[in-house]
């Protein structure tokens, strides 16, 4: 829909407003890029940006109302339309005059483009404005894509930089990165570079050169651990430790995982399918599949003694003096 | 010219003196090449590991007059004033100490306009993650749209503190600890610049210290050349980082093994009369066991050892220990560490831990591995179980001692005898009548008991009832014999049957499997007998009639739970609609 919706820029079909919602900023930043792109054809683009958090509504109205100068149509971004969503009380530092915009959206201005960006997660349906805001304007969802179109989008993002990227290595990309698209965009960006005359991002590249994250490394170090390869948890652990991370949280993150762990094989026993568990333990389907794609599988009663033991460091930690971080490094050392 | 430090003179100029860091500096390099640069680049890794250096030679790179190219020039005037930190484009910010939102906008304000004299305008921020949250918002309103001209560099040891919105506005690179190697490397590459022989351990004692910092194993090796003479020496190095010889270690961890008490005592002694604090001694020894195990578990991990260096005389000293026996001495310590900080004769603590330790092994020796409190903790269970057997036989007996009185006061009250004569009496001249009456009246006298007695009855039920006695069902065998032994409650609960229904009645109890059996059998033997009653007497109706009901038993105890009746004694039975979950 957002791909059909940037061909129309291209052909210089624009409506009057837009209205963007959705988390993902990478489909904001695109489309205001493709929006920029296209009406620069014959002269620089005339561009204003407004805060809505900082600037109140009638800025953006009167803007909009105003003939541009130089261009046929000129572009009016209006960020954080918080109005949009449920109040947080005593947190609205700009009082808009609501009952201005209601008015002026039923006669747009065609003058002028003006987007209002509303990068939340939901909206509040039940206020009026809301309602007409979607009823006026043409809204554009920002969402990141599922499992699947992710996958081709990533496979595409390779081939716009002239390479070619494995199956294996977008699997393990979009399990570090997570669905974020423009964090993937940067990490793609950065393995192009990377490998300059080279053709192929693989999967070994992946695990290089992409930035790790704490949840991650934390996996794979319980991981490592439940697979008795104490060499490498010890290693990602002492690294952790010199990101100065801090033991306490290291165990509840283990332990989250465990619990998490135990949990997914659990409603597998009980025939759930990956989605259904998803749902059901509100995680991200992403983690349910790592888990559940587990070469080997630790029964539920090692998995439980682990529980334990990381129960006892967290009190020794919190209890006992010395060397904080020895505790938890001992944990790791023993054998289940 | 004043004297600066060994990582100020050798901090790398250019990304081929780098140490390590390859997939970092290739990037880089092809990105200069391609002139495919961003306009935020997120450096984070551990202290010492080049993010700053990297920084820097970036900046020179993107400005050198050069350009492009893969390594700046270091000889053309940018490239020069950038190295003594005078270029106006190349602005370092040093967020720790500028964390405020005022400073931030006073450098971002400058952020619209050209560069003077350089193609980019580079911000290197470092140690951004100590930010403010409003400077950060500052921060990203410019990084979500950067002019042409602005390079942002972000540098952090921990980049889990930046805001997300941040992070993911930047090209991120993780700088990765170096390897001892590669310190080993630059340390000789600065020894003989400056002209100075080295022991090769030295610098792999300094290395292992330094554990994969660059800046760290430079300001050790400034120490330590400034210390010495003419040769980097290794008890040089040990004394400048302060470390108790690992000999000593050594010594005192074979003292153990041999259970040379008094060798270990004196060794100690020894060590505490160097000024040693007891209390950073028995850290150390904690660490100089966790080192042993860890050699134990994998020896590839000669990386993260803290205190000894991979020697082989310490990997048979490895061999020689259990790795229980390292836990079992590392528990000890840890306990005796905590009790020493409550006391002023830490010394004392810290030999009798050792004592401790030294006949652990004794302990230990002969069978597999046993804890000297796990042991403690076994003798006291096996004695302790030793008591309940006792007790058990001992309480078997009263038990049985017990029972002989009781059967004698009421031999119908005992589980294995329930007074099955009586109660088939009792069936015999069953009427529904009573079992209602008494049923009427179950609720009320129940909870006017006491709760004790109330409990006991709360999974029995009134199955049958003629004239004078009525038959209880139990679930379990004990609650059965409890109640029949229990002459107090026995007769309190028909008293209060009594009240309310005017009749006294007589309790007969029975367990559920019993009355099971003893119903069928008087089934079979009614069923015979069936006309004969038929025809005796007016009461046989309603004997009848129970007596079906006493065959599908649930349907009966359903529509007769005493909670109904006393539902439909209540509101009237028309009312009242029984509705099964």
């Amino acid at each position: 829909m957002i791909t059909k919706m940037w061909q129309d820029f291209k052909k210089g079909n624009f409506a009057p407003v837009y209205l963007l919602v959705g988390e993902e900023s990478y489909f904001v930043d695109e489309t205001i890029k493709q929006l920029k792109s296209a009406l620069q054809k014959v002269e620089e683009a005339e561009v204003m940006t407004f805060d809505l958090n900082e600037q109140p509504i009638d800025y953006v109205i009167d803007e909009a109302d105003t003939i541009p100068f130089f261009s046929e149509r000129k572009l009016i971004i209006a960020k954080n339309t918080s109005f949009l969503k449920a109040t947080e009380k005593g947190k609205e530092k700009i009082d808009h005059d609501l009952k201005r915009l209601e008015s002026w959206l039923e006669h747009p201005t065609d003058t002028a483009i003006t987007v209002f960006i509303a990068p939340y997660e939901k909206l509040d349906e039940r206020k009026k404005i809301t309602k007409l805001m979607k009823d006026k304007c043409t809204v554009i969802l920002a969402e990141t894509p599922q499992n699947h179109d992710l996958n081709v989008w990533v496979q595409n993002e390779a081939h716009k930089h002239g390479k070619a990227i494995t199956d294996e290595a977008i699997g393990k990309l979009l399990e570090m990165v997570g669905p974020n698209m423009l964090q993937l965009q940067m990490e793609m960006e950065k393995m192009a570079l990377y490998l300059g005359e080279e053709l192929e991002i693989t999967r070994e590249l992946v695990e290089d050169l992409v930035a790790k994250t704490l949840e991650h490394d934390a996996f794979k170090m319980l991981n490592a651990y439940l697979e008795h390869n104490q060499e490498e948890a010890l290693k990602i652990y002492h690294d952790l430790l010199r990101q100065k991370e801090e033991p306490i949280k290291l165990v509840g993150l283990l332990a989250n995982n465990i619990r998490t762990m135990t949990q997914v094989f659990y409603l597998q026993k009980k025939g759930y399918h990956q989605q259904q568990i998803a749902k059901q333990l509100k995680i991200h389907p992403y983690r349910v599949q790592i888990i559940s794609n587990q070469k080997s599988r630790p029964t539920d009663q090692r998995l439980l003694q682990a529980l334990y033991s990381l129960a006892e460091v967290d009190l020794q930690l919190k209890t006992t003096g010395g060397n904080r971080e020895r505790h938890l490094e001992l944990f790791l050392m023993r054998k289940l | 010219m004043t004297y600066q430090a060994f990582y100020r003179v050798y901090r790398p100029q250019s990304f081929r003196e780098m140490s390590g860091q390859t997939h970092v500096k290739r990037t880089l390099q092809n990105a200069l090449l391609a002139s495919k640069t961003t306009h935020a680049y997120l450096f984070s890794g551990p202290r010492g590991t080049g993010k700053t250096s990297t920084a820097k030679i970036f900046a020179k790179a993107l400005n050198c007059e050069n350009a492009p190219a893969s390594e700046p020039c270091n000889e053309c005037a940018t490239c020069i004033t950038i190295t003594e930190g005078s270029h106006t484009d190349v602005i370092e910010f040093d967020a720790a100490s500028n964390s405020r939102v005022e400073e931030m906008r006073d450098i971002i304000e400058k952020v619209r306009f050209a560069p003077a004299n350089a193609r980019f305008k580079v911000y290197i921020i470092d140690e951004v993650h100590m930010l403010s949250t409003s400077a950060f918002n500052a921060l990203l309103k410019t990084l979500e749209e950067p002019p042409e001209h602005a390079v942002f560099i972000l540098a952090t040891t921990e980049p889990h503190k930046l805001p997300a919105t941040i992070i993911s506005r930047c090209q991120r690179f993780d700088f990765k600890r170096l390897s001892s190697i590669d310190i080993v490397e630059r340390m000789k590459v600065v020894l003989e610049d400056i002209g100075m022989g080295y022991d090769e351990q030295a610098l792999k004692a300094i290395a292992q210290a330094a554990a994969g910092g660059m800046r760290d194993a430079l300001s050790l090796l400034d120490q330590v050349v400034s210390f010495s003479n003419e040769h980097v020496q290794l008890e040089d190095v040990l004394l400048v980082t302060g470390s108790v010889s690992q000999d000593a270690f050594y010594d005192i961890a074979s003292s153990l093994l041999k259970k040379e008490v008094a060798q270990v005592l004196s060794s100690v002694e020894n060590l505490i009369a160097d000024g040693k604090e007891p209390l950073r001694l028995a850290e150390d020894f904690i660490t100089f066991f966790r080192d042993l195990l860890l050699i134990k578990t994998d020896g590839t991990l000669e990386e993260l050892l803290e205190f000894i260096a991979p020697e082989d005389k310490f990997l048979t000293l490895a061999e020689q220990f259990d790795a229980s026996t390292l836990y079992g001495f590392i528990d000890i310590l840890a306990k005796t560490q905590q009790e020493m900080r409550f006391s002023h004769h830490t010394k004392i603590y810290l030999e009798t831990a050792l004592l401790k330790m030294a006949q652990y092994k004794a302990t230990t020796q002969g069978t597999a591995v046993v804890d000297p409190e796990i042991e403690g903790k076994v003798a006291a269970l096996e004695s302790r179980l030793g008591q309940l057997t006792q007790q058990l036989q001992d309480g078997g007996a009263s038990v049985q001692q017990n029972e002989q009185p009781r059967q004698r006061v009421r031999p119908q009250g005992n589980q294995y005898n329930a007074p099955t004569g009586r109660i088939q009496e009792v069936l015999k001249s069953a009427t529904k009548t009573d079992l209602q009456k008494v049923k009427s009246a179950w609720a009320i006298s129940l909870s006017s008991l006491q709760k004790s007695h109330a409990a006991l009855l709360a999974d029995a039920e009134p199955v049958a009832a003629n004239a004078s006695a009525f038959v209880i069902k139990f679930k379990y065998d004990i609650h059965c014999q409890m109640v029949a032994d229990n002459n107090v409650l026995v007769s309190l609960f028909t008293q209060r049957i009594a009240s309310e229904v005017g009749v006294q009645y007589e309790l007969l109890c029975i367990p559920e499997p019993a009355w099971g059996r003893l119903r069928e059998n008087f089934i079979q033997e009614n069923g015979l007998n069936q006309k004969n009653s038929g025809m005796n007497d007016g009461d046989a109706t309603t004997d009848l009639t129970d007596e079906p009901s006493f065959m599908d038993d649930v349907q009966m105890l359903e529509t007769q739970d005493p909670l109904v009746t006393e539902a439909e004694k209540h509101f009237g039975k028309e009312i009242v609609e029984v509705i099964e979950e």
